[in-house]
């Protein structure tokens, strides 16, 4: 390789690109860095200081207010240290194929169950409600997991007897037990700095939780988009379209003498994306499916704000028309005036509008990378189709499902500005406020640019964690392969 | 699948009703455009208008006044323009910009290439957060705020788009660069002749992702932004919410407005945009 | 290729230069234009053709900036000229950014000291005993009643003297007589209806006598008026729980869904100013139906609520500070005053204006009897307090929450309440502690010297 001193030509073609770089990326992130170390104000009346740690002890420390109780803070700290790791290491262990993971998933299910259980009864936290589903879920998935083709079966045997997989879950479980007991008494000993930090962090996390169902959405529509439809000939086509439009309009025409024109309407436009399908095959489904994500946005989120009215939504107005019908009356939910679901209807109008966008395309253009062969081989062996897609399809779609994933836990880390700004203003009593509208709350109202940097930053480490978390799962799923 | 049947109607039926939870609020948007103040407030559950009306067009364009004799004096067509004309300069200088960096990281061996671009990769992870807020305080220090420059500049260089066009650029042979070389032609012909037509569905994805993220940017022009003029059409939709009383049926107007042209954009470029995708592939 | 760039360069670059060529500054020569940021209600038009009539050379154009934003706009160099401030929190806001012009000496100069408008809201226009804003105008609250809706019910309509008690009990013969279809009180703002009973029930925000420096949401009253409210809306039913108010509120604009509710007759009381009759004209006939009591008051005290005033200060680093003063002296003259009385956009800046129910008698509604409450309630009405410590926003904005998580029965009033009260103490010992001029203040004001636990010294409840 022939390493020269950088040309002229280098420089030129290099320089506007990199001029942009250094003004706006990397001079603001050193910037940034050095802001969130000191106490930057926009008053004028506060002098620049380098004040330290300050700004993140107060973000994340955590204080005494009543006295202190038999246990000291810092085994509860270490009990959470410890449950981290378990967690972290029942991910790598399952992935790696670690001889107990069986057993693990079990002991993990049992805490999931316990946890609800307890909370249910007890005092009731959506919060610890949730963690102990995913529990659930995790521990059902390890034990559940089938057989893979490409682990040696001898793996597969020692999933169930005792080894190196079971521990992460015994810390889980020993570190939830630790954490439960001494629960009323640490928690009233001590309470956060910054109370608000953690509960807008709950929250962008749980809002989160929208991104997979999406993503395993838009996986689905890839797979029933992938393959044209078999409508046949032109002629075939265009008669198909034009019948369902004639269904269409004779729906309409009845609806309308029948004295419901929105019915028939409603009708009719089920029969036009009919008609559109057979006429344009699964073009014209791609592009239905994806108007929401480029029109996405401020106007689809007033529009979805009008959505969620709790008297003159189409939603609440629709619910209350069909109890009208069957004789109840019922009202819709409070949708985005009450703390219970205000992060829900975010959630349910995220997957709406990504779940037809940009991850079906990449899932589109990564399905028809899939060798044909290695499928016919497959249906040769006698696999069926959950088999085949199980065994064949899913390996081959690992990097497109690695990328869509980082980028999706990078963009949720940070998401939920707009919507917060737009439609809920952080939301009944802050349970839509996420970090990134806490950001620029700090930055506008109260002025404080270190404090709001800090922030910042502290959203980085935790990208950058789950990232590298990521990275390594996803290595372990192509080394497997 | 090679059973030929029926199967595949059951699919088209599946297909059209998600088709159809998807296109249904935008069916509502535009029915509900032209409907009158006293309907929407209603709240009934009627789809079409009972008695239409086409004026919500007009009094969003500040052509008709309002119900109360108001005109609404929003400059709609002015932030329809900033919002145009702001992604159109954003697109332009981003892919020209990261067009002849990724020639330079791909293109030409030079000293110190890898770990440049290394740095470009290595800042892609942080969070654009981090970087709102100082880029706030130079340009209050630059006095960009509040301006033309100061929306198209910051976004008009991307780490991304680089690093997108150097993955396409790599697939382009060498071997293409030696014979033009021979034949006496420097880098920036080779540039223009051999690998930028050679890039061109990289170009095309990367042109139309950035110009749809620039047409949807809030963020951004919303901190940055004090004066209506310069709003983008993002922004400015803002103030149909919280002017005095919401006018829900201006809003369905104003969002009518708003998504059909990018429509008519996306239909026009849908194949591109998938082809890029494509060939640009997820290789991680 | 490299055609098709260099025509997109081009186009840009004409697209560029046509959008500078048409940016609008609305400057006229020999004219100064003033830019009030103040938001987009229809009467300014007639309020600024007043202004140009008196002050000829100087216009006044209304700015609808995002009021979010405005704190960063003027310390960044774009603020508006003239800016005005809903209440005492915001004020303190502006001053401690360094944004509003003290106004104290052109105030005498010109007449719009605090002598030329109402007493009781002498403390919102100053801060430290400087002068930093002047009233456009006036609010204090009292209670605007539907008395043919409660007629028609056979409900009792409120007497002269009545307690928070009977509101409830005429709240709770409204839900039964209407099967509860209706509301009894639309609870528009919450905030300002937990303030009007807090300082009905004698509260501050600040223990008296601390300077400041100690939060008073966890006093008796506190608590007592906290757990009154939600009582109020869980147990008496007579306010809309959230989801009722959802439905209220989101009807969208300012304050208007609570009251297009009360305009719509499906609530019958509502804790308002005199600056609801602006709504009047848009339902035709409902003037005549409604009535105005006082404020409730408080077993064994008299009706008193809080009283505030939006108030126009001058932006300390625009470039027509003097032109702007001229503003301020025409918001205390009687031109404006009979404008705003008129209009019925609450009470006037000036009081002489003020003095009587027939004052007040304007073409929406003209009987005096209607008025005459207002006239009394911001006589007895009292601004809350704030603390130099601590951003009066910030401790307002902590209050929305709690009282919204009361409303949602997140925490109980008495959790809400003292969690509040030392989430803001805890505050100002931050603030002081990271703070040299505040510190300074402290040194000043309570003539001790600051040490870092100083807050041990202050007596604990």
């Amino acid at each position: 390789m022939n390493k020269r001193f950088p040309q002229p030509a280098v420089f030129g073609f290099l320089l506007p690109n990199f001029l942009g770089f250094l003004v706006f990326t990397l001079l603001p992130i050193g910037l940034s860095l050095y802001m969130a170390f000191t106490n930057w104000s926009l008053r004028p009346q506060v002098g620049l200081e380098f004040v330290g740690l300050r700004n993140f002890q107060r973000l994340l420390g955590i204080r005494q207010v009543a006295a202190a109780p038999q246990i000291p803070a810092g085994w509860y700290i270490l009990a959470g240290v410890v449950l981290l790791a378990g967690l972290v290491g029942y991910l790598w262990a399952n992935v790696a194929h670690w001889a107990g993971t069986k057993i693990g998933g079990t002991v993990m299910a049992a805490v999931g169950v316990v946890t609800v259980s307890a909370s249910a009864a007890t005092a009731p936290s959506q919060g610890l409600i949730l963690a102990g589903l995913i529990a659930l879920v995790c521990g059902l998935a390890s034990m559940l997991s089938g057989r893979s083709p490409h682990v040696a079966a001898q793996r597969e045997g020692n999933a169930w007897r005792p080894g190196a997989g079971t521990i992460p879950a015994l810390l889980v479980a020993a570190a939830a037990l630790v954490l439960w007991r001494t629960n009323a008494a640490v928690w009233s000993a001590h309470a956060p700095r910054d109370e608000r930090f953690w509960q807008y962090f709950y929250n962008t996390v749980y809002l989160m939780l929208g991104i997979p169902v999406s993503i395993l959405g838009s996986l689905g529509l890839a797979l029933l988009l992938s393959n044209a439809l078999p409508t046949g000939s032109a002629g075939r086509r265009m008669g198909g379209a034009a019948l369902c439009l004639l269904g269409g309009g004779v729906t309409l025409a009845l609806m309308w003498l029948g004295g419901m024109p929105d019915l028939g309407v409603v009708g009719g436009l089920l029969w036009l994306m009919a008609a559109l399908g057979l006429a344009f095959n699964v073009v014209s489904f791609r592009t239905i499916y994806y108007l929401p994500t480029f029109t996405a946005g401020v106007a689809l989120m007033i529009l979805w704000k009008a959505i969620y009215n709790t008297k003159t939504g189409p939603i609440n107005v629709a619910i209350a028309a069909l109890g009208d019908w069957l004789g109840f009356s019922w009202a819709g939910p409070n949708w985005l005036g009450s703390t219970a679901w205000a992060k829900p209807s975010l959630m349910i109008m995220g997957v709406w509008t990504a779940i037809g966008g940009t991850n079906m395309l990449l899932y589109l253009a990564a399905l028809s990378n899939v060798p044909q062969d290695l499928l016919d081989a497959a249906e040769v062996d006698g696999a069926g189709r959950w088999a085949r897609f199980r065994h064949v399809v899913w390996p081959q779609l690992a990097p497109t499902t690695f990328f869509i994933s980082v980028m999706s836990i990078i963009g949720g880390l940070q998401g939920g500005f707009e919507q917060a700004r737009v439609m809920t203003q952080g939301g009944p009593a802050g349970s839509t406020t996420t970090l990134s509208y806490y950001v620029y709350l700090k930055l506008f109202q109260d002025l404080d640019l270190g404090y709001a940097s800090a922030i910042s930053w502290i959203l980085f480490a935790f990208i950058f964690v789950a990232t590298i978390l990521n990275w390594r799962f996803g290595k372990g799923l192509e080394v497997e392969l | 699948m090679n059973r030929a049947g029926m199967g595949w109607i059951g699919r088209l039926i599946l297909l059209s009703v998600i088709g159809f939870a998807i296109a249904m609020p935008f069916l509502w948007m535009v029915t509900g455009s032209f409907k009158s103040r006293a309907e929407v407030d209603e709240g009934s559950i009627r789809l079409l208008p009972e008695n239409p009306t086409a004026d919500n067009y007009p009094i969003l364009l500040n052509f008709k006044p309002d119900a109360h004799g108001n005109y609404l004096d929003l400059r709609f067509g002015r932030w329809y323009f900033n919002s145009f004309f702001m992604s159109l300069g954003i697109t332009v200088l981003q892919v020209l910009t990261s067009a002849m960096a990724a020639y330079a990281f791909s293109r030409i061996q030079w000293r110190g290439r890898d770990k440049v671009f290394l740095l470009y990769l290595a800042t892609m992870m942080i969070p654009g957060l981090v970087t709102m807020i100082p880029n706030f305080q130079i340009m209050v220090y630059l006095g960009l705020l509040n301006s033309y420059h100061g929306l198209i500049l910051p976004a008009a260089f991307s780490a991304f788009g680089t690093f997108l066009l150097r993955q396409f650029m790599l697939s382009i042979p060498p071997s293409l660069d030696e014979a033009a070389r021979i034949d006496g032609a420097g880098h920036w012909q080779i540039f223009w002749r051999v690998v930028m037509p050679l890039a061109r569905p990289g170009l095309i994805a990367l042109g139309i992702i950035t110009f749809l993220g620039a047409y949807r940017s809030f963020f951004w022009p919303l901190i940055m932004l004090f004066d209506e003029q310069y709003y983008p059409l993002s922004v400015g939709m803002l103030s149909l919410d919280s002017s005095y009383g919401r006018q829900t049926e201006l809003i369905m107007a104003a969002t009518v407005l708003n998504v059909v042209p990018l429509i008519i954009l996306f239909t026009a470029c849908q194949k591109f945009l998938v082809k890029g995708l494509q060939l640009g592939g997820v290789k991680g | 290729m490299r055609t098709v760039f260099l025509v997109l360069l081009l186009a840009s670059a004409a697209l560029y230069v046509g959008a500078q060529l048409t940016l609008t500054s609305r400057e006229k020569p020999g004219v100064v234009q003033l830019r009030w940021a103040t938001d987009k209600n229809p009467a300014r038009t007639r309020q600024t053709a007043a202004f140009g009539e008196m002050f000829p050379g100087a216009e006044v154009v209304v700015d609808p900036a995002d009021s979010q934003k405005l704190l960063v706009q003027c310390v960044s160099g774009w603020g508006p000229d003239i800016i005005d401030c809903y209440g005492i929190a915001h004020m303190q806001s502006l001053v401690e950014a360094g944004i509003l012009l003290d106004l104290t000496e052109p105030a005498k100069e010109h007449g719009f000291a605090p002598e030329a408008t109402y007493p009781a809201i002498e403390e919102c226009l100053l801060v430290e005993g400087r002068q930093y804003r002047f009233p456009c105008n006036v609010w204090a609250n009292c209670v605007i009643y539907n008395r043919r809706m409660l007629e028609d019910l056979g409900v009792p309509l409120p007497q002269e003297g009545w307690t928070y008690e009977d509101l409830v009990r005429i709240g709770k013969r409204i839900r039964e007589a209407s099967n509860g279809n209706l509301v009894p009180v639309a609870n528009w703002n919450n905030v300002w209806l937990f303030e009007d009973m807090y300082i009905g029930a004698g509260g501050t925000y600040y223990r008296p006598g601390s300077h400041g420096l100690v939060s008073s949401f966890d006093s008796p009253e506190a608590l007592a008026v906290m757990r009154f409210y939600h009582d109020m809306m869980h147990v008496h039913d007579v306010l809309p729980t959230p989801t009722e108010a959802t439905a209220i509120a989101s009807a969208g604009g300012w304050g208007s869904g609570g009251l297009t509710w009360f305009s719509g007759k499906k609530a019958v009381m509502i804790f308002i100013g005199r600056w609801y009759i602006v709504q009047l004209p848009n339902y035709r006939g409902l003037g005549n139906d409604l009535a105005v009591a006082r404020l409730p008051s408080w077993r064994g005290r008299a009706s008193r609520g809080q009283c505030d005033a939006r108030a126009a200060g001058i932006n300390a680093k625009g470039p027509h500070r003097d032109a702007a003063v001229k503003f301020l002296k025409y918001l205390a003259s009687k031109e404006y005053g009979r404008i705003i009385v008129a209009d019925g956009d609450s009470l006037p800046p000036n009081p002489e204006l003020a003095r009587t129910g027939e004052n007040l008698v304007n073409d929406i509604v003209n009987d005096p009897a209607f008025h005459r409450p207002f006239v009394d309630a911001i006589r007895d009405a009292r601004p809350v307090d704030t603390s130099p410590f601590i951003d009066a926003g910030l401790t307002n904005r902590w209050l929305k929450e709690r009282i919204e998580q009361v409303e949602n029965r997140k925490k109980t009033p008495e959790e809400a309440m003292r969690s509040l009260a030392s989430e803001i103490n805890l505050q100002i010992r931050a603030n002081l502690e990271d703070r040299l001029d505040l510190q300074r203040k402290y040194e000043s004001i309570t003539g001790k010297p600051y040490t870092p636990d100083w807050w041990r010294r202050e007596a604990p409840r």
